[in-house]
């Protein structure tokens, strides 16, 4: 066996284990929007409970942060984010764009949660919020998931295309 | 499954649409409600200012007689849950419930404490701060709403009365309006939304699906059924005109089997003439 086979059989090895990393690396990722969902999940256990756990402000506490926006104006802003952010994924799906936000939604839901835990209508508007990051969560988690699907295919296709070679 | 081409259509579609509609109806309904409270707690307002109103000549002539019959009147009204006066003090004076006469009300409780919080208590209250919810000891939903009786000249001027001028509040009218009505018209708007929603729903998803099914997933199958054939010409199989850019992609590949089919048979002449040129013995 000549030093050039030597090279070429590690090459192919170096392939053929950076093609299994990409692919461990693209199922662990299809898994990320269903850890967002759970967490999502999570976090509004605890918001779902608030009546118990938490304790009501102080008038210190609300003189403090001031008047807060009206429950009408909060929900409106909801049906906005929740529209822009469906209309976003959806583009995302299109163009099968590997972007990934899920994380980022968790934030801006809690916002809202504590929004209207603030202005006091925390128990009636929690079902929309709920609904709100569990629609918008799934549709990012099925992105991910059938966008890693299909890469993780491509890998595979590739790493049988390698093997090949490497036995020949 | 997840794969095919009908789940990836439909489960984006379906999701976005549900998801949505369901938001909005949430949405829609939490702010229906706020407004059927707010106006709930307006008519209440009107009901204690009325009250407020009705009694004023009687507490100005101190005719607690009078005074105490024309709240017991108003109180037996339907869905008044309750309806007592209480003196600066806290103490109740006039109730529709004559056992609650000479009782003190503890400041600390929710309907209190909006005024007071400090050490001094508010001497104006404003108005979202008047009414309150909460569920009473009958396990009734109760609106109740509460309205400071002022202190005006002709209270602590004229000469029977003995209010002084410092006393800016001489007492509370607290009235409790029954809940039950509104939240039976705020439960059928919730059927009546979630009926609306699933219809809306089932239209959408189920119209998107007939269509998608009709013109792209049913001429798809016959494509592939033809395609999947071993002699797809052969077969006889030929998907009909009428289906777009998939009728012409079957036409596109009819075509080509039909060129590849002729290139192999002029190929297999080509050859077997070759043959018959090297081994002309042969025939």
């Amino acid at each position: 066996m000549t030093s050039q086979d030597i090279n070429r059989e590690s090459s192919l090895a170096d392939q053929r284990t950076a093609l299994q990393e990409s692919i461990r690396q693209l199922q662990a990722r299809s898994y990320r929007g269903m850890w967002a969902i759970v967490a999502f999940a999570c976090a509004s256990v605890p918001v779902m409970l608030s009546e118990q756990i938490l304790p009501p402000l102080t008038p210190e506490i609300k003189r403090m942060l001031g008047t807060p926006p009206s429950s009408n104006m909060i929900s409106a802003l909801l049906v906005v984010y929740a529209f822009s952010a469906i209309l976003l994924v959806l583009g995302r799906i299109t163009n099968a764009s590997p972007k990934i936000v899920s994380f980022s939604h968790i934030g801006y839901l809690t916002c809202f949660y504590a929004f209207y835990y603030f202005s006091g209508v925390l128990s009636e508007n929690f079902w929309a919020v709920l609904a709100t990051g569990m629609t918008i969560l799934s549709l990012e988690s099925y992105h991910i998931w059938s966008l890693s699907i299909a890469q993780i295919r491509e890998e595979e296709e590739k790493l049988v295309l390698l093997e090949r070679r490497i036995k020949n | 499954m997840f794969q095919s081409i009908a789940t990836r259509s439909i489960i984006p579609v379906g999701l976005a649409v549900t998801g949505f509609v369901a938001i909005g109806c949430l949405c829609l309904y939490s702010i229906m409600k706020q407004d059927m409270i707010d106006d709930a707690a307006q008519s209440g307002r009107n009901i204690a200012s009325t009250v407020v109103l009705s009694t004023r000549y009687a507490m100005l002539n101190n005719d607690r007689q009078h005074l105490g019959q024309i709240i017991a009147n108003i109180g037996q009204q339907q869905g008044v849950e309750h309806l007592r006066v209480f003196n600066h003090n806290g103490f109740i004076t006039f109730s529709r419930d004559q056992s609650e006469i000479g009782q003190q009300i503890n400041k600390n409780t929710k309907g209190c404490s909006g005024c007071h919080t400090g050490d001094k208590p508010a001497a104006q209250l404003a108005t979202e701060k008047q009414t309150h919810r909460y569920i009473n000891e009958r396990g009734v939903k109760v609106l109740a709403m509460s309205q400071p009786i002022y202190n005006e000249p002709s209270c602590s001027t004229t000469v029977c009365h003995y209010h002084s001028e410092n006393n800016k509040v001489l007492g509370m009218l607290d009235i409790g309006i029954d809940q039950g009505p509104l939240q039976n018209s705020l439960a059928l708007m919730r059927y009546r939304m979630i009926i609306f929603t699933l219809m809306t729903l089932v239209l959408t998803v189920g119209g998107v699906a007939a269509l998608l099914n009709r013109s792209f997933f049913i001429p798809l199958h016959k494509l592939v059924s033809i395609t999947s054939a071993t002699e797809p010409c052969a077969s006889g199989k030929k998907l009909e005109s009428g289906y777009g850019e998939l009728s012409l992609l079957a036409l596109n590949f009819h075509n080509l089997i039909s060129r590849l089919k002729e290139t192999r048979e002029s190929l297999a002449r080509c050859r077997s003439n070759d043959e018959e040129k090297d081994n002309p013995e042969s025939t």
